[in-house]
């Protein structure tokens, strides 16, 4: 911290300041280890002050002239039997013997009458008798006042110190990424301006650390190309999908928060809002129901997210019925697709396979699944991440994998044997539906078109070719 | 019940203060302890587990008390603060009694907001007091922490103000929120509430206040101007720091406004599903992505590390100011590894600072502090 400031970190070190003056003054003022609170005696320094040193000083001398009083004064005197003694009516006094009390010098006051004894006090003494007496107080009043000094003192740089403070943290904070990074070998992203998502090879950061015994955690790409803004992912739980939603929102967020994060390699255009949707197991407690909760998160998504937010929505309209859920997810995905303010990249991982098929009717939106090993009726999760969507659901698994007794396993297959023949793979959903756009007035192209057109810059030959091929495109 | 004329002074002397702290549980110093009266004994006796006693205070009048020893005070005011309670001190003043009686006075009021002792402090997490005022459709939201000084002040305009509100106190997570009596949504609004006069939100009230308190002829230059409701939410901050620990103000010497348009937006279901600061299940810090990235060495960074993770910035210069701080001390791993060494022992200079600051300092503190300037 003393050399030439490295570049990298100088818009780092400005609040930095070595605080020198308030050092010297601690240093000077405060004792090496002075008690833990404000109550006893011995907090400043000596040498500090005089007027404290002064009364330290005095009090010492005091003690030590009182502690000579009795050799001094048997000398003086030339009474063997002189004594020095104290209670706590009198302070201190000296003591003479009755037979001797004829030879007490003419400054003793008497003040006490034994039956053997006289005692005695000196106005010196009582002064010495004071210093000692008051000292403590004194010293201790003296100290409280230099302490509050010493701390208006300091106050007056509490500015530098705090600044000072900040820059530490910095400092403190800005190795502590780098040393995060070093060991977990994250890289710096390319945080841009522009519209994009590219996520190579991206890991979760906490739960790649999470996983047992030489498990290695599955790093997956989020490469939004070609316009795409919507991804569906489907697969079934356990399969990590939830986890690779959660992983690239957090790639985002450290990204910018300037940390580095856990890719191969990312640029990642800057992301306005995170907005998440994910199981609502947590809220059972809360009284409102979980559906409820669910629709609630989402309105607010939907109201608030713009094209420059990223949305994380793991399994909407769950905490419904099948038809229900179904239904409101495929609006959703058609709301956050079409609406021209909302547009927002977003991951939408569903179990619900009747979904894959907007990929055929919105532009913008591409399926993924979770890619799976299945061999001999074994199914194993490969945590990847591929294009396409899923064919199946693999729940009955999933529940083998969790250990359904068998007959509840292999009985469940027959079952699902059945309600596919009966019923066809998947709710037919009708085709033309994302065209049926009454839905968004606001977003038919048509509109759109007319409010482009300039009427008065059109020959009339034009405007009857621009009908006829309006007629064709939108009514076919 | 007997008539004034024949209770205690010093039951006088209580009644009179107590009168004006209602809803707060009084301290009230006697000698080596602080005693509490009546309700308050009870709920001191029943929260903290301390035995109730009575004391006559009239001919034939016994009340309950019950009393904590005042060396002990900041391990049971913890307890009471937890609890949701606002604790008021009240100290002997002066050297002599007069007539008998020791003049008296609250010196503080310890609410969670507004908490100075060490051992009542998260060492990690700011400790902040926020004030929410709403008016039609926007808000003004300030928020201070008087153990670091940092005091800003923010105005929210949106469809629904209300989420935004959440919003905004879901990313700082205030010890305690104030907000004006009878606000409509305060139930809606998470952590500790503190309802306050609304009188104290009025606008040329604040005003005052804020230019008084930074001695100013206009708040411009705070960047205040035409932010009349984030005027009104710092302006009570600074009214309700002035009656509950006066001492703080002088920390508080500048305020910033900022936008939320300068950081990423993240609600709370977002923080808590991305489970950013704690984890869903058990709350805690170990597995959320702070615990993962907080390898700070001293309280100061994991407190600053902890705000870098509630809100990622919008701005690509600024990311990249930092990413090339990261990257140096990536580059320089020795350099990096001499530096936590060489933090590692600092105390926490933020919060000694603001001790001596606000006249809390015992000398303990200034021997840390002193060691920790040696240091550098």
């Amino acid at each position: 911290m003393k050399e030439a400031i490295p570049e990298p970190i100088a818009p780092f070190l400005q609040g930095f300041d070595t605080c020198q003056a308030e050092l010297e003054l601690l240093q000077a003022a405060v004792a090496d280890d002075p008690p833990a609170t404000l109550s006893n005696v011995g907090i400043i320094r000596s040498g500090y002050s005089a007027e404290l040193d002064g009364v330290v000083e005095r009090s010492r001398h005091a003690r030590e002239w009182i502690a000579s009083l009795e050799s001094v004064e048997r000398e003086r005197t030339g009474i063997k039997t002189l004594k020095v003694g104290f209670n706590k009516v009198f302070g201190y006094y000296i003591e003479l013997t009755r037979a001797n009390a004829t030879q007490a010098p003419a400054e003793y006051i008497r003040k006490q009458t034994l039956v053997n004894a006289e005692r005695y006090i000196t106005p010196e003494m009582k002064e010495y008798e004071a210093l000692v007496l008051n000292a403590e107080e004194r010293i201790h009043e003296i100290e409280l006042r230099l302490f509050k000094e010493v701390c208006e003192q300091l106050s007056g740089g509490s500015a530098r110190l705090l600044a000072t403070a900040h820059t530490v943290a910095e400092l403190d904070v800005l190795a502590s990424l780098a040393e995060v990074a070093a060991l977990n070998g994250y890289v710096r992203p390319e945080v841009v301006e522009e519209d994009v998502l590219e996520i190579h090879e991206g890991r979760h950061p906490v739960v790649e650390h999470t996983l047992s015994g030489g498990e290695r955690f599955m790093p997956n790409d989020a490469i939004f190309e070609g316009g795409e803004r919507v991804r569906i992912l489907t697969g079934p739980n356990m399969s990590g999908k939830s986890t690779f939603l959660r992983q690239v929102a957090l790639i985002v967020l450290m990204a910018q928060m300037g940390s580095f994060v856990p890719v191969v390699a990312a640029r990642i255009g800057l992301v306005d809002r995170i907005f998440t949707r994910i199981g609502a197991q947590d809220e059972i407690h809360s009284g409102q129901s979980t559906f409820m909760v669910e629709m609630v998160e989402t309105a607010n998504i939907l109201h608030h997210a713009t094209s420059r937010s990223l949305l994380i929505l793991d399994e909407i309209g769950r905490g419904t019925s099948t038809y229900d859920g179904v239904s409101i997810a495929w609006a959703v995905v058609e709301y956050i697709h079409n609406h021209p303010s909302l547009r927002a990249k977003t991951l939408f991982a569903t179990h619900y396979h009747e979904l894959v098929q907007l990929a055929d009717l919105l532009p913008g939106v591409s399926n993924y699944n979770v890619a799976v090993s299945e061999t001999g009726g074994q199914v194993v999760f490969l945590h990847k991440i591929i294009p396409g969507g899923a064919d199946r659901s693999y729940g009955i698994h999933v529940g083998q994998l969790a250990g359904l007794p068998k007959p509840v396993v292999q009985r469940a297959g027959e079952i699902l044997q059945e309600l596919e023949k009966s019923s066809g793979k998947a709710v037919k959903l009708n085709p033309d539906m994302p065209r049926q756009l009454a839905l968004f007035p606001e977003t038919n192209p048509l509109l759109n078109e007319l409010r482009t057109l300039d009427v008065n810059a059109v020959s009339p030959i034009e405007a009857l070719n621009k009908l006829y091929e309006w007629k064709k495109k939108y009514t076919e | 019940m007997s008539t004034s004329d024949d209770i205690t002074p010093i039951r006088k002397q209580y009644l009179e203060i107590k009168r004006q702290y209602p809803d707060t549980i009084l301290f009230f110093r006697l000698g080596d302890f602080y005693e509490t009266f009546d309700q308050d004994a009870e709920t001191t006796s029943r929260e903290l587990d301390i035995v109730l006693t009575s004391r006559n205070v009239a001919k034939g009048t016994r009340i309950p008390m019950a009393g904590i020893p005042h060396h002990a005070v900041e391990n049971y005011l913890a307890r009471l603060i937890e609890r949701g309670y606002h604790v008021a001190i009240c100290e002997q003043v002066g050297d002599q009694p007069t007539r008998g009686l020791f003049p008296r006075k609250v010196v503080r009021v310890v609410t969670p907001g507004t908490v100075i002792e060490p051992g009542l402090l998260p060492a990690d997490a700011n400790n902040y007091l926020a004030s929410v005022f709403v008016q039609e459709g926007q808000a003004g939201v300030a928020y201070v922490d008087i153990t670091s000084g940092e005091f800003a002040a923010t105005e929210l305009s949106g469809e629904d103000i209300h989420a935004l509100v959440r919003t905004e106190l879901a990313r700082l997570r205030p010890a305690e929120t104030l907000v004006p009596e009878g606000l409509a949504p305060a139930n809606e609004l998470p952590g500790h509430l503190t309802s306050w006069a609304a009188w104290r939100f009025e606008a040329g009230r604040c005003q005052e206040t804020l230019l008084k308190h930074f001695q100013a002829a206009s708040l411009d230059g705070f960047g205040l101007k035409g932010s009349p409701l984030a005027v009104r939410a710092a302006g009570a901050i600074l009214q309700y720091l002035a009656e509950t620990q006066p001492s703080a103000l002088t920390l508080l010497t500048s305020l910033s406004t900022y936008h939320l348009s300068e950081f990423m937006t993240l609600d709370a279901a977002t923080r808590r599903n991305l489970e950013l600061t704690e984890t869903i299940r058990s709350g805690v810090l170990h597995g959320s992505l702070l615990g993962e990235l907080d390898r700070a060495v001293t309280s100061m960074g994991k407190r600053l590390i902890r705000q870098w993770v509630s809100k990622p910035l919008l701005d690509a210069g600024q990311i990249d100011e930092r990413q090339e701080g990261v990257a140096y001390f990536v580059r320089e791993g020795l350099l990096r590894a001499e530096l936590r060494l060489a933090l590692k022992p600092l105390g926490d200079l933020e919060r000694l600072t603001t001790r001596v600051v606000s006249g809390s300092a015992q000398p303990r503190d200034l021997v840390g502090l002193r060691s920790t300037l040696a240091v550098y």
